[in-house]
């Protein structure tokens, strides 16, 4: 008799771990060449640092200072300027999403203000900034304000009004009031939402941050610190910076997939 | 008991022209009732139990409530008195199977120790004390149908009245008979009063013991059938086909 084997179709570890090499090498193989062919094109000459040559400076940044401050320490600074900003959005944007979704008159007022604002891109406010609160960490917060508040509130305008009535139906015959319909079903229904919103908001934020701190608004930051290695000239210090904001990219995206992982999980099922 | 009467309800269409779907609709539910409404299709069922649920007032006419069954009516809102199951699955996915049971209790501040009581009386109604720890995806079609219905019953209604939308209709043949019965079981033991929406003629035979069949639109009561057999229904047999041949008669 044929004997059968049924093998499973999950992707074992090592296949994943195998890929992310591959794709890691291939990047860094393209990066080698690149400079290998710049290179070439500048007689020998390249301002662009091999991939050798970012990492030691990488390495190196995380326990010299430089000019008395670390890489760490900027990252923080900037890290500390896209927390206030996305907080701030995120505190107005959360009720505002949903009471405009809800209240008809509400949105006939606001929907068009927020429309008009909308497309005004955060690096435009740079100059409104400053003008209006100086170079501080108010300025700062300001420009990721703008950058991150409308993805969030968009997201949550849209979350509230796809909501299912089916549920909000369910819970007012069960006698909740609009208050409790508001707090126990449309916002845990908004979670997803939310999330996303989120994530968007501190990506903007982010590039936000890093916009601002190269526009000369402070003097500390990652942004700050890729742009003064630039003007004197250190480039493989400048990667490295540039290579410090992928990191935390991938971190912050990391800690987004972990949340959708467990706390909703009940939606990627659904 | 409870008498509902709608002299008159009115929808607005896109085109902003009035649209009368009820007129002079008026039946009495008695308690440990259980009803099915029927009709074609768009004749205002489900307008009909939203008015009932209390999901809309904006009606011409009277909910009324006689809490001793002796013709001394109040008015009556229902919202938070009356169980409402609709037709899409309806559990909140967010909460586990206990939570969506306790919600009602929750939002009533019912103490602990009584809501505690009252979904283990539930699930154990069900036969589903182990699944209580389960999210809404991972159980199936007729699992949530039968949650929902312990949700509803959680509050304790008055006169134990449930309301459901054709709560069946997204579930398999095979599923939806099975559960029929475990209604019917439900609705014993419990001593419910139902008033149950569908367009199943067969599903209306085996389950009620009355059945209102509304007109076209603007819906009104056509004829109010009482099924006299016992409710150890046989769908293959003679009684239970005339019944249906009856039903359907009206319909048509």
């Amino acid at each position: 008799m044929e004997k059968i084997t049924i093998t499973s179709e999950k992707k074992p570890k090592f296949r994943i771990i195998v890929n992310i090499t591959l794709g890691f090498a291939l990047f860094i193989g393209f990066w080698y060449i690149f400079v290998f062919i710049l290179q070439i094109s500048h007689n020998g000459i390249s301002v662009v640092p091999y991939p050798h040559d970012a990492f030691k400076s990488f390495f190196f940044l995380f326990s010299h200072p430089y000019d008395g401050v670390t890489l760490i320490e900027h990252v923080g600074a900037s890290l500390f300027r896209v927390f206030v900003g996305v907080l701030y959005a995120f505190i107005i944007a959360i009720p505002l999403g949903i009471v405009v979704a809800i209240n008809p008159i509400l949105d006939g007022i606001i929907k068009p203000i927020i429309e008009m604002i909308r497309p005004i891109p955060p690096i435009a406010w740079i100059p409104f900034a400053i003008i209006t609160f100086g170079l501080s960490t108010a300025s700062h917060a300001f420009i990721i304000f703008m950058g991150a508040f409308f993805p969030l509130l968009q997201n949550i305008y849209d979350g509230v009004r796809q909501s299912s009535k089916v549920y909000q139906d369910v819970a007012r015959s069960l006698g909740a009031s609009r208050s409790q319909i508001a707090w126990d079903v449309i916002l845990p229904s908004i979670l997803p939402n939310i999330i996303t919103g989120l994530r968007v908001a501190i990506g903007v934020g982010w590039m936000c941050v890093i916009a601002a701190e190269m526009m000369g608004i402070s003097g500390a930051g990652i942004g700050y610190f890729i742009n003064y290695m630039k003007n004197i000239g250190h480039y493989s210090n400048m990667v490295a910076g540039m290579l410090m904001i992928a990191i935390i990219g991938l971190g912050i995206n990391g800690i987004f997939v972990l949340i959708e992982k467990y706390a909703l999980n009940w939606k990627l099922n659904q | 008991m409870f008498k509902i009467n709608i002299k008159s309800k009115k929808f607005m269409t896109p085109e902003k022209t009035e649209n009368l779907v009820l007129k002079n609709l008026e039946f009495n539910v008695e308690e440990n009732d259980f009803m099915s409404i029927i009709g074609p299709s768009g004749c205002g069922k489900t307008t009909i139990l939203r008015i009932l649920a209390g999901f809309d007032n904006d009606f011409e006419g009277s909910l009324e409530y006689s809490p001793n069954s002796d013709n001394n009516y109040e008015k009556f809102e229902s919202l938070g008195k009356i169980g409402y199951i609709p037709q899409e699955f309806s559990l909140f996915p967010w909460l586990n199977i206990e939570k969506n049971i306790r919600f009602g209790l929750d939002i009533k501040n019912i103490p602990k120790k009584e809501q505690d009581d009252t979904v283990e009386r539930l699930l154990d109604l069900v036969g589903m004390t182990e699944f209580r720890k389960y999210l809404p995806h991972e159980i199936s079609g007729g699992m949530k149908q039968k949650i929902a219905i312990c949700r509803a019953l959680a509050i304790n209604p008055t006169s134990k009245l449930i309301v459901m939308d054709e709560p069946f209709s997204a579930l398999d043949a095979q599923t939806r008979n099975s559960l029929q019965e475990d209604l019917l079981e439900i609705w014993r033991k419990q001593k419910l009063t139902i008033v149950f929406v569908t367009h199943n003629i067969d599903e209306a035979t085996f389950l009620s013991r009355r059945v209102l069949v509304l007109t076209k639109l603007p819906a009104k009561v056509l004829k109010e059938f009482n099924i006299e057999i016992s409710h150890q229904r046989d769908r293959t047999s003679l009684e239970f086909n005339k019944i249906r041949k009856d039903l359907l008669s009206y319909l048509n």
